[in-house]
């Protein structure tokens, strides 16, 4: 267990983007936004960033913020279990340690739970589960949104009968809509046009809802059978909803979300 | 509406500290926050005026956050967001929310999103900006590490128990009861009809002395399983000590029987 050393931030964002990569919604680490988010930061030092090396690698790293919250915790998620429960435990009692040093009256974790070895350690050290603050997003730019889902996907894309889709979209109580009608062209290659001034358009399948049910169809994990039960979403003609659920399925974020506290603002 | 300019940089810190107090922080964490940060913009602050007075200021940066493998997207993640109070209700966060959206189109943000309270999610940021919350698996583990917090619990705790009616006969004296947890200095909580206080120990014999783990303190917000799981393990490791349990439980007895 050591204190950082100027040299390593590479090895230290290379393993946070490596714990980070199972979810959603995290900022990819380079060298610069490590250096403003955590070194930077007003009240941290040095010593606040903990290390743990072995063999010259870096196995774990933690930092500390000036109010006791723990800003980021990684350890290598490929070491072994018993390895990886014991690694854990020394990085909590160092930062525990710090914390005590600097006269902190707590410390805050703000951790994945879904890292069961994680979650047991500081339960067992007397840790309180708490429920974390609200992370909320509305979807700005719809046909951006689609476009870069469509196009990630697009290997996963299912064989359809229908080679387009358009969305009849309204504001909802989102306050500002950019296109009220996108259409979504399969063949021959994926794209996402704003038709919202044509009258004109393909009819072979198409979805009405609201950015809100849209948000929470592509990112939230909020099934389309759900939206079509709650009248959120209409899909026409009727026979269209098996095809439009398989799309939609494919284009849907399904990861679990996980907002390290260096991320919060 | 306006976009940061470094004379505004005294009205904004003040408006902040109106809304969230002085513990929201000072200048240098502001700068590092905003103007000194890389690719800081001077319109991802915004603060609104009347009468060429700044009332409410906005905070945005924008970020690439990633959805999943090859997915990544720009996300203007917003928040300090302040409004003196005399020019609250006149829906400022509204039109501060439609005046910058499509700027941010411009910039290339897909999503827009916020830390906030529940309160403040379901009054808000789902009412007014559509905002849905998505999955996360994320959860704050919360430990207390000093004996000032430690005693500021214990406190609350006891001014919590002495008020209950059964309480109110019980503490027709004083009951002192010394808390000896692992990893903390020992301490006395002494309650009384009118008051619970929480101090570090004294030389006096207290009435009830409890030796126990940190965790045993915390079994009370554990599952009825765990908690029951913690307190046996605690017990059966011997890590739980108690003196004067009789002579208290006898006070309680005839505590009982006077009635009210």
């Amino acid at each position: 267990m050591r204190a950082y050393r100027p040299g390593d931030e590479g090895a230290i964002v290379e393993l946070s983007n490596r714990c980070l990569a199972p979810f959603a919604g995290w900022v990819p680490r380079t060298v610069d936004y490590w250096r403003w988010s955590t070194l930077q930061r007003p009240g941290i030092g040095p010593l606040d960033i903990l290390l743990l090396e072995s063999g010259g690698k870096i196995l774990g790293y933690a930092a500390l913020g000036r109010d006791g919250s723990v800003l980021d915790f990684c350890v290598d998620p490929e070491q072994p279990v018993r390895g990886r429960r014991s690694l854990i435990k020394q990085l909590i009692g160092a930062l525990e340690e710090r914390a005590r040093a600097l006269q902190y009256d707590g410390l805050t974790f703000s951790e994945p739970a879904s890292d069961r070895l994680l979650d047991e350690a500081l339960r067992a050290s007397g840790y309180l589960v708490e429920l974390p603050h609200c992370f909320s997003l509305g979807v700005l730019n719809p046909q951006a949104l689609l476009q870069q889902l469509l196009l990630a996907r697009r290997a996963e894309l299912p064989r359809l009968e229908i080679s387009s889709l358009v969305l009849e979209l309204s504001p909802g109580a989102y306050p500002f809509l950019l296109s009220s009608r996108l259409l979504l062209q399969l063949e021959p290659q994926p794209q996402v046009r704003d038709i919202s001034d044509s009258t004109d358009y393909p009819q072979e399948c198409v979805l009405r809802l609201d950015l809100c049910a849209l948000t929470e169809l592509l990112l939230c994990g909020v099934t389309v059978d759900s939206l079509l039960r709650q009248s959120q979403l209409e899909i026409r003609p009727v026979s269209r909803v098996p095809e439009a659920r398989k799309l939609l399925d494919v284009l849907a974020v399904r990861a679990r979300w996980h907002i390290p506290r260096s991320d919060g603002f | 509406m306006r976009d940061y300019a470094a004379d505004l940089e005294p009205h904004i810190l003040k408006i902040l500290h109106a809304s969230f107090g002085a513990k929201w922080g000072d200048a240098e964490f502001w700068r590092w926050k905003h103007s000194s940060r890389p690719g800081f913009s001077p319109s991802d602050v915004v603060v609104c005026a009347a009468a060429d007075r700044p009332i409410a200021c906005f905070h945005l940066t924008i970020r690439t956050i990633r959805l999943a493998p090859g997915v990544e997207i720009r996300c203007s993640v917003e928040g300090d967001f302040a409004i003196e109070p005399d020019a609250r209700g006149a829906g400022i966060p509204q039109k501060a929310y439609r005046y910058v959206s499509p700027r941010l189109v411009s910039r290339g943000v897909v999503v827009r999103a916020g830390f906030s309270s529940r309160d403040l999610f379901e009054h808000v940021y789902k009412s007014k900006f559509g905002h849905r919350m998505p999955p996360t698996v994320t959860a704050q583990y919360r430990k207390i590490l000093s004996d000032r917090a430690l005693h500021g619990k214990l406190q609350e705790f006891g001014e919590a128990a002495r008020v209950h009616p059964w309480s109110q006969r019980f503490l027709r004296s004083p009951l002192t009861v010394r808390l000896k947890v692992e990893g903390f200095q020992p301490c006395d909580l002494v309650l009384t009809a009118t008051a619970a206080s929480c101090t570090p120990s004294g030389t006096g014999r207290p009435d009830l002395t409890i030796k126990m783990p940190y965790v045993l303190l915390t079994a009370a917000r554990l599952s009825p399983f765990r908690a029951m799981l913690t307190v046996l393990e605690s017990m059966i490791c011997g890590r739980v000590r108690t003196a004067g349990l009789i002579r208290v439980m006898f006070r309680g007895l005839r505590a009982r029987r006077s009635g009210p």
